[in-house]
């Protein structure tokens, strides 16, 4: 039903789409939103949050000094750190996968939240991670497939990380109102930056004969994105659903990324999975699953794009040695000198460049991931 | 002058002659006569009697000597060979000379399209005779002044009523004249032609003067001697848009003494005059303006009708069930303008001999071919352009009547970017009527239609969907008071979608539902009190409800096949038309219906007491082919009454109810082509309707300005609604994703309505509400926790006014003006992070509404000239659309964009539009 929102679009030729305010409505309640997957093979991470009134401003309202605890119906139970900030993390535990789970929550109220058994689900590996180059950029896709037919649903989340480098490199800096040599050690010149998956993204075989998900969208990096503009990395996870879990995923998904055009359904509430002990018709927001992540890389370097163009906008600019300009240009520290440079008359300047240009760190840091 | 002259003579002639006996041949020398002096002697030497203008005659003087002659060869020779002098000289000896043109001294035999039996119209001569020049200097046809004789003359006029029954054509084109009123105004009596245009009126014996208006024609007024039992065929001219004035006169007093009530009727002419996008008229947005009549925006498919959901409307097309009646996924109606000839829309009193659908029947009558000559017209507009032929195959017994629409909308896809080049979309939809009179007694037609939606998206997922239709009809008479008509047809409306983007995952959807009809219905004129309209109705459903399959070698799509459902739908009906006393009449119906759902079936069996899902499945049972799954039956009421208090104000009342078999599951908020219907089964209750409307209806201004106001309560039940996260499409257990829902309606509705005049058009106000609510027992998870909540389509507000103004004969515009509250939508009410992003939580099921609709829409006809003989007319639609360029919220909706929440608000013709349609006739 995707692409009748693109449908939509033809048909209006003639219609347009503005920006809503709705009127001021909102629900005096504050619920809790529990976020997060039992990982059987590795780090379980939870997050406690709370819903906030539309019109808010405050970024988020989590649920900080809860007990949070996994417990199986082998009578088991293992109790979450707190790591601060609605954040609770329970180190690698390798959990028996033919056992049932659930989360128990105890918040600072003293109230107390369970969530339904849970199966263990085990996700199949991750096939590839591959791209295709597109007439808008890159698009990337994820395959999987599984060949007991068993997981059907599937439910993915991604990091991208991408290398960058300024338009110039430096091996000036103005500091106490006077050009100096910098520090060599302080790289300026070769940056990474990232970002976490904001989409929701799901895959389902059920109406296929075999488990097997193809092409499935990942995400797309736009024509001449600086994403690109080095090397780009991206790493895709892979949680396997079972059905309960994918409807409530959908679901959410169609709420708040596939609306408005005329065929799309309406929007609606679908329970999850976790419950309030002392309140049953209480909302709770958030559908727990069990089971182990898989991942994979992949690697896209700007020489295997053809023709990415890649406009960084930066320009370099010269000016003579003398100590107003100086002042002028790099006092304010929106401009930064790159190194010096000679007019045909012999006098000596500096070539210089918007600070942005120079020094990369400016949009991430210069700390190679890990990984790379 | 003529008139008068001859009028006087034959009172004159009339007492002079009565009785005597003379030879008819002529003798003696008439030398040197005047002609006055020359028709004296004529006169008293023979029975004959001359009719002449005397100032014609003023220059000549007869030279004729003859010897027992006869008197045509007596005339041939006395008046001059080149004077133009026509001679006519009848049965009953009246002999009319007149220049220019010849006087017809009978109607020819077969001018009516009967011949002379017992018990029918003796056509006599009783004023002047019928002048009927058809070829040049046509003189008014008007039959007003001829006596009709009904029944074998008797000396003495018996005691009673007698039934008099007949058809009322267009005098120039034969074509019957549907709902045209016939009635006496002083006795209160009425009757409306039936599609077929046939009347049946029951009348005291005696003289009596009938009155016949029919919309767009000449008021006629026929007097009748009723000795017995007859037949009357009535003529209507034309009202032919002449020089001077223009009075288009209406079927003025049919509101009042019609005894239905929430019945609108519109004209092509009419719906011609609503300004509409594009230009080309549209029937289903002015059925849209109409009082009672929502939709939940600009370009969606469906309509509601008083609370309906849009399955709930029986669109009947020439007795043809049409399932998708929108084209270019609800922008155009799919109903061809130039073959429609009117419509009528049943919100309440729905008439017996329709049924299975809650809310109304919108009943489309396809024109019917001119019988006596071709004619044509054509349609240009910017996005679709239309054709339609029509005229004899057999004169005066066989017509067809020919329409064909397609679009060209491909130019407006080009205009996109580069990545949707490869785009297409079209449509086209086709009719063809035929209608054959076998004899004066039988009738056939034959209705055909087909329409054609197709869409692709680039190499992308392909939408397509079609309907086709075809019904024949067997009209037959079997005296004055008895006539039926049985009806037998095919519909079929199938739609697909195939992808073939990705080859592992390609695959096509299909879907589609074949009815088979037949039905017969009969009118019994008892008396002048009782009318019986009885029948019986069949329908056979076959429904694919879903195939899903791969799409090439490569596809690995699991073949998906819902089982076919099948069902049959019986009802028979009985409805009297009762007419207590002149004033108060009554219309009192029963219809029962039988639905049973047939093998083969897989039904699934859940454990009862317990919410209906999965878990609570128990088995499946399988029943064999043709065996009956499950019978479903019940009465259904059809009830009005009227009570005159003057000639031109009733009281009206009415109870209403139905049952409906079939489901359209849809959780859009328009009917989209993809939707799902359903087939009542073992799990699938039918919906129910019961509906109370009281009425007031008055005209003023000599019945040129109807007003009524309408209130009605109604109450649904079973009807389906979708669960929160529902899946519709190719689901084996569907009643596990639906809740049974009920319903009331209520509201208001007033209309005022001026059809004449320069200025025409009507004003409608509606208030109206529908609150659902889930009233499942057995559902988990109830919308709204079971409280009420506001249909989709609850727009409690609803303004509209339709004008149009003719300034002259050749230029009119038309202005119209709508505003209705807004839709309820469901808004978020709070936010939370989940999944890297924000998210809404959003409000119960339809808690707001989108901000009120307003549009105004202006338009001028330009007519080309009006010459009578001329190949072709040519008229010109320009107009705007939209003329404040209000962006009127179409939806209103939340997403996520790069882990924001953003709010947007979606027109759909959110400028001003302009059009221009280009017409042309021949």
């Amino acid at each position: 039903m995707k692409k009748l929102s693109i449908l939509l679009f033809l048909l209006c030729m003639l219609c347009c789409k503005d920006r809503y305010n709705p009127p001021v409505v909102s629900t005096n309640n504050s619920y809790l939103v529990v976020e997060g997957y039992i990982n059987g093979s590795g780090i379980t991470t939870i997050k406690l949050s709370r819903t906030f009134k539309l019109a808010d401003t405050a970024r988020v309202t989590v649920e900080a000094n809860a007990q949070v605890r996994v417990e199986s119906n082998g009578g088991a139970s293992y109790l979450l750190a707190n790591r601060g900030g609605g954040t609770y993390e329970l180190a690698q535990t390798n959990l028996n996968p033919a056992q049932q789970y659930r989360v128990r929550i105890v918040t600072t109220g003293n109230r107390e939240y369970v969530s339904d058994w849970v199966a263990y689900k085990a996700t199949p590996a991750i096939d590839s991670v591959n791209w295709r180059r597109t007439g808008d950029g890159v698009q990337i896709y994820v395959n999987a497939h599984d060949d007991q037919n068993k997981t059907i649903y599937y439910r993915w989340d991604y990091d991208e990380t991408w290398e960058y480098h300024s338009a110039y490199r430096t091996v000036l800096e103005y500091k106490n109102h006077a050009i100096v040599r910098r520090d060599p050690n302080i790289d300026l010149f070769t940056c990474w930056q990232s970002q976490i998956s904001s989409r929701i993204l799901l895959g389902s075989s059920a109406k296929l004969v075999k488990d097997v998900i193809s092409l499935s969208p990942v995400t797309s990096i736009p024509q001449g994105s600086w994403m690109l503009s080095v090397r780009y990395s991206i790493i895709v996870r892979q949680y396997a659903l079972d059905e309960k879990g994918y409807q409530y995923w959908l679901n959410l998904q169609k709420n708040t990324e596939s609306l408005g055009s005329i065929f799309d359904p309406l929007p609606s509430e679908i329970s999850g999975n976790i419950h309030s002990t002392s309140n049953p018709t209480e909302l709770v927001l958030g559908y727990i699953s069990v089971g182990n992540i898989q991942n994979k890389r992949l690697f896209i370097n700007n020489a295997d794009v053809s023709n990415w163009f890649y406009r960084d906008g930066c320009e370099l600019l010269f000016t003579p040695n003398n100590k107003d300009s100086l002042e002028a240009y790099f006092g304010g520290g929106g401009y930064s000198p790159t190194d010096e440079a000679f007019l045909p008359s012999g006098a000596m300047g500096y070539n210089y460049s918007t600070t942005g240009c120079v020094d990369c760190r400016l949009r991430g840091t210069n700390v190679r991931p890990s990984f790379w | 002058m003529l008139r008068t002259i001859l009028l006087s003579f034959f009172v004159l002639a009339v007492q002079v002659l009565l009785g005597q006996e003379k030879s008819r041949l002529v003798s003696g020398d008439f030398s040197g006569l005047t002609m006055q002096e020359f028709v004296r002697r004529l006169e008293t030497q023979t029975p004959y009697h001359f009719y002449y203008t005397s100032s014609q005659f003023d220059s000549i003087r007869i030279n004729l000597s003859v010897q027992a002659q006869p008197l045509d060869k007596v005339l041939a020779a006395a008046l001059p060979a080149d004077s133009a002098f026509q001679v006519a000289i009848d049965e009953t000896d009246n002999v009319f000379i007149t220049k220019g043109f010849s006087i017809q001294t009978s109607l020819p035999t077969d001018f009516l399209g009967t011949r002379k039996e017992a018990g029918q119209a003796t056509d006599t001569v009783a004023a002047a005779s019928y002048l009927a020049g058809k070829k040049k200097g046509q003189l008014d046809a008007s039959p007003e002044n001829k006596l009709h004789e009904i029944g074998l003359k008797t000396n003495v006029v018996g005691k009673g009523n007698a039934a008099l029954s007949g058809y009322v054509i267009n005098a120039k084109t034969g074509e019957p004249i549907i709902n045209a009123a016939i009635f006496i105004p002083s006795l209160k009596l009425s009757a409306v032609t039936d599609q077929y245009g046939f009347y049946s009126l029951t009348i005291p014996k005696g003289r009596q003067t009938i009155n016949v208006q029919g919309l767009g024609m000449k008021d006629a007024r026929y007097q009748v001697m009723m000795y017995a039992d007859g037949k009357l065929n009535m003529e209507l001219s034309e009202q032919v848009i002449s020089l001077k004035e223009v009075v288009v006169s209406a079927q003025k007093l049919v509101n009042i003494n019609r005894v239905q009530l929430g019945v609108e009727k519109l004209t092509i002419q009419a719906i011609r005059q609503v300004p509409v996008v594009f230009g080309e008229a549209d029937i289903l947005r002015a059925v849209l303006t109409l009082p009672g009549v929502k939709t939940v925006g600009e370009a969606s498919t469906g309509f509601n009708v008083r609370g309906g959901s849009a399955d709930q409307n029986l669109i009947l097309f020439n007795d043809m069930t049409i399932y998708n009646p929108s084209h270019f996924f609800g922008l155009f109606s799919a109903f061809n303008p130039d073959v429609v000839k009117d419509i009528e829309l049943y919100k309440s009193s729905i008439p017996a001999k329709y049924g299975s659908r809650l809310s109304s029947v919108l009943d489309i009558t396809g024109k019917e071919g001119n019988k006596k000559e071709y004619h044509g017209s054509a349609g240009l507009g910017p996005l679709t352009s239309r054709i339609n032929l029509e005229g004899p195959l057999d004169k005066n017994k066989t017509s067809f009547v020919l329409g064909a629409r397609t679009t060209y909308a491909n130019w407006l896809l080009n205009l996109l970017p580069q990545s949707y080049k490869n785009s297409s979309a079209s449509f086209f939809d086709a009719n063809l009527g035929i209608s054959h009179q076998l004899n004066d007694k039988n009738n056939l037609y034959f209705t055909g239609y087909l329409s054609n939606d197709r869409f692709h998206l680039n190499s992308d997922t392909a939408y397509h969907y079609s309907n086709a239709n075809a019904s024949l009809k067997w009209k037959h008479t079997f005296n004055s008071k008895l006539n039926s008509v049985f009806t037998t047809g095919a519909d079929r409306y199938k739609y697909d979608i195939s992808s073939d983007q990705n080859p592992v995952n390609a695959y096509k959807l299909s879907f589609d539902i074949n009815q088979l009809n037949f039905k017969t219905d009969f009118n019994y004129f008892i008396s002048s009190k009782h009318t019986l309209d009885f029948g019986a109705s069949w329908i056979r459903y076959t429904l694919h409800p879903g195939y899903y399959e791969p799409l090439g070698s490569k596809s690995l799509v699991k073949p998906d096949k819902m089982p076919t459902e099948q069902a049959r739908e019986s009802a028979a009906y009985l409805a009297e038309r009762f007419t207590i006393t002149p004033q108060l009449s009554l219309n009192a119906g029963i219809r029962y219906s039988f639905f049973q759902s047939l093998g083969p079936q897989q039904v699934n069996q859940y454990a009862t007491g317990l919410p209906r899902d999965e878990s609570s499945l128990l088995n499946t049972k399988s029943y064999s082919k043709g065996k009956v799954v499950q019978t479903y039956h019940g009465p259904e009421y059809r009830l009005a009454v009227r009570y005159a208090l003057t000639n031109s104000f009733s009281l009206k009342a009415g109870y209403n109810s139905s049952r409906q078999y079939i489901h359209m599951l849809s959780n859009t908020t328009a009917i989209a082509p993809t939707d799902v219907w359903k087939l009542s089964d073992p799990n699938i209750q039918p919906q129910r309707g019961e509906q109370l409307s009281f009425g007031i209806f008055k005209n003023l201004q000599s019945n040129t300005i109807e007003t009524s106001l309408e209130v009605y309560y109604k109450k649904l039940y079973n009807y389906l609604d979708y669960k929160p996260g529902a899946v519709l499409v190719l689901n084996h257990h569907i009643e596990t994703d639906v809740v049974n829902t009920g319903g009331k309606a209520y509201g208001l509705e007033l209309l005022v309505k001026k059809q004449t005049g320069k200025l025409n058009g009507w004003i409608s106000y509606t208030y109206s509400r529908i609150l659902l609510r889930a009233d499942d027992a057995l559902a988990t998870n109830l919308i709204n926790k079971g409280e009420f909540y506001p249909a989709n389509y609850d727009k409690p507000h609803d303004f509209t006014f339709i004008g149009n103004f003719r300034v002259n004969h050749r230029f009119s515009v038309s202005f119209n003006t709508t505003y209705s509250t807004g839709r309820p939508i469901t808004l978020p009410v709070a936010r939370y992070y989940y999944a890297g992003g924000q998210r809404v939580l959003y409000s119960d099921r339809n808690a707001y509404r989108v901000p009120d609709f307003f549009r105004m829409d202006f338009s001028m006809n330009i007519e080309g000239n009006h010459k009578v003989h001329q190949l072709t007319h040519n008229s010109w639609t320009i107009g705007l659309y939209n003329l404040t360029g209000r962006k009127n919220a179409y939806s209103v909706y939340f997403i996520t964009e790069n882990g924001r929440i953003n709010g947007y608000k979606l027109s759909i013709f959110g400028s001003v539009i302009p059009f221009v349609n280009f017409n042309i006739r021949f």
